[in-house]
């Protein structure tokens, strides 16, 4: 058989529905050995081949098909075409982000491929007017000018995304802005540490307004997930990398420069705050997350308040645990919210960094010994509390979360 | 009416429409000036689509006057050359002190003991890519400036000669 006939067999049954290639082979797998009958079999087919939020495939392609499209765009914006007029060029661009603009408020109310598909092709191909605007008239900046005025005109369509690949890329790419702008040399007038502050209280102002959107029904719910996870990603999995750098590493950040320390702490308030609120998740699962975020932010702060002697013991030891209590906490916060994926991820962290504190104390033979006896010991701790506790996340939730 | 979905729609539009129009309004009723230019190392990454390089304002120390401030905004007044046609600093300070005596002036920044007002890259087709590795000799650019002393670079000249006209000619060399 054709590899694209067989592509596109796994993915659509015998009536032309859409359908889960690994499903599909799990189905014939079930009623090959009997778990399943031929008519349930069909009956499952059915149901998930008509399912709207289902057809992930599907949505691939469309997104392939999509990036494949807005890179051909800017690609001609970047090979200048200089035969083509400027006046020519930017209303050809005019006229494509209109018909796509059109199309897609035609298909609004219509929830499905389509409208995904021309939302996901209007947010970039507005990155690509500001690339075209500035190379016809010469402007020259650090890049973050650039990305937070898409950023701000995109937001009130990004809202209307009924579909992950918007969202994700709109937070991801406020993200990074941030960082640009950290780097810039045009940030203002802020010290390196002051725009650093800023930079980490960003993350603590997705999960703030994660949390605090879950008030609001007629808040993007999709939107509102990714701000989540991708500020609950930055601030442990950044937050704990960086601030065990901190500890092991000199830092000099001058007297005078430390109140900006105040500005993430405010955030982390705030998201703290906003996570003590919400609705619908048990007490200690709240106490867990604030708590995860506090050790966070005391693992970061303290190295910076104080001169720690970097190449001390103490200070080493200071910091792994620092690491090891952020990410044990998470674990639990991720069993009592039943998230087996960020179970998985802390269990992932804490395992990894056991195995770094072996190459820290990697210097002689007797370092080296108790480097390993150490390392070997925690993660078979870790290996049997993960298959206790995995069990237990597995047993309450019977799914991912 | 959808006015959520109109909304997300038309107002990216509307606003770089809007940015648009200031910088057609920006070209055509500012003050021309021809400011002479020179290479600039370390070249952009991106080398190849534009280039980058580092304005000649003359002898003037416009970033090791006294008192200055590495961020404060900085004023350059231009003034035309007898000699060369192009134009140079005649005073350079802090933005508050500028005197109305300078009409043609332009705003930026000191970075780096460098002064850049954010007119420092022209953009080029790529297939003249290999005839504009490096900035070449005797390059100026025409810059647009507006009263508040905004620049915007209207063109790039080598010698008398338009850059892409100057690289279709290398091109065409034998």
């Amino acid at each position: 058989m054709d590899a694209g006939v067989a592509f596109f067999w796994l993915l659509f049954d015998a009536h032309g529905t859409f359908m889960h290639p690994q499903l599909k082979t799990k189905l014939a797998s079930w009623v090959e050995h009997g778990i399943i009958s031929a008519e349930q079999a069909e009956k499952i087919t059915a149901h998930e081949g008509h399912d709207p939020e289902r057809p992930w495939a599907l949505y691939g392609i469309a997104g392939i098909g999509v990036t494949a499209l807005v890179t051909g765009i800017v690609s001609l914006i970047a090979a200048n075409w200089y035969d083509i007029s400027a006046p020519v060029k930017l209303g050809c661009y005019f006229a494509l982000l209109g018909c796509v603009g059109y199309a897609f408020y035609r298909y609004e109310t219509r929830p499905g491929l389509v409208r995904e598909t021309l939302l996901t092709l209007f947010v970039p191909l507005v990155l690509a007017g500001i690339g075209l605007i500035a190379q016809v008239y010469n402007l020259h900046g650090d890049g973050w000018q650039a990305l937070l005025l898409w950023l701000s005109i995109t937001l009130p369509v990004v809202c209307l995304a009924q579909s992950w690949a918007t969202v994700h890329l709109w937070t991801v790419a406020l993200l990074v802005t941030s960082f640009v702008w950290a780097e810039a040399s045009h940030a203002g007038q802020l010290p390196d540490f002051g725009r650093v502050c800023i930079v980490a209280s960003l993350p603590l102002m997705f999960v703030a307004a994660g949390c605090a959107a879950e008030h609001h029904a007629r808040f993007n719910a999709f939107l509102r997930k990714a701000l989540l996870t991708w500020g609950a990603l930055s601030v442990v999995l950044v937050g704990t990398l960086v601030a065990n750098l901190l500890w092991v590493e000199s830092n000099s950040v001058p007297q005078e420069h430390l109140a900006y320390v105040l500005v993430p702490w405010f955030a982390l308030g705030a998201a703290s705050l906003a996570a003590w609120l919400r609705p619908d998740v048990e007490r200690d699962a709240r106490l867990l997350l604030i708590g995860v975020l506090l050790s966070t932010g005391t693992f970061m702060t303290l190295p910076l308040l104080f001169a720690f002697n970097s190449s001390s013991l103490a200070s080493q030891l200071l910091g792994a645990t620092g690491f090891f209590a952020t990410w044990i906490l998470v674990a639990a916060a991720a069993a009592h919210l039943r998230r087996k994926r960020w179970f998985d991820l802390a269990s992932l962290v804490i395992a990894v960094r056991v195995v770094v504190v072996y190459f820290e104390v990697f210097g002689s033979l007797a370092m080296t010994g108790l480097g390993l006896i150490f390392s070997g010991t925690v993660v078979l701790g870790i290996a049997f509390a993960w298959h206790k506790f995995r069990g237990r996340v597995r047993q309450q939730l019977g799914g991912e979360a | 009416v959808n006015r959520k979905a109109l909304l997300g729609v038309v107002f990216p539009i509307v606003v770089l429409l809007g940015w648009l129009g200031q910088l057609v309004w920006l070209e055509r009723t500012g003050a021309e000036v021809r400011l002479p230019v020179r290479g600039f190392d370390p070249r952009d990454l991106l080398a190849g689509h534009y280039l980058t390089y580092a304005v000649d304002y003359g002898p003037l120390e416009i970033c090791a006057r006294e008192g200055y401030v590495e961020t404060e905004s900085t004023c350059v007044c231009l003034a035309q050359s007898t000699v060369s046609r192009l134009h140079e600093a005649s005073w350079a300070g802090a933005c508050s002190e500028r005197v109305d005596a300078c009409p043609v002036f332009i705003k930026g920044t000191c970075n780096a003991g460098r002064f850049e007002a954010d007119i420092e890259r022209f953009y080029f087709p790529e297939t003249y890519s290999s005839e504009l590795a490096v900035v070449p000799e005797q390059s100026s650019i025409e810059v647009s400036l507006t009263a508040s002393g905004q620049g915007l670079v209207t063109g790039f000249y080598v010698g008398d000669v338009e850059l892409v006209k100057y690289a279709k000619t290398r091109a065409q060399a034998p």
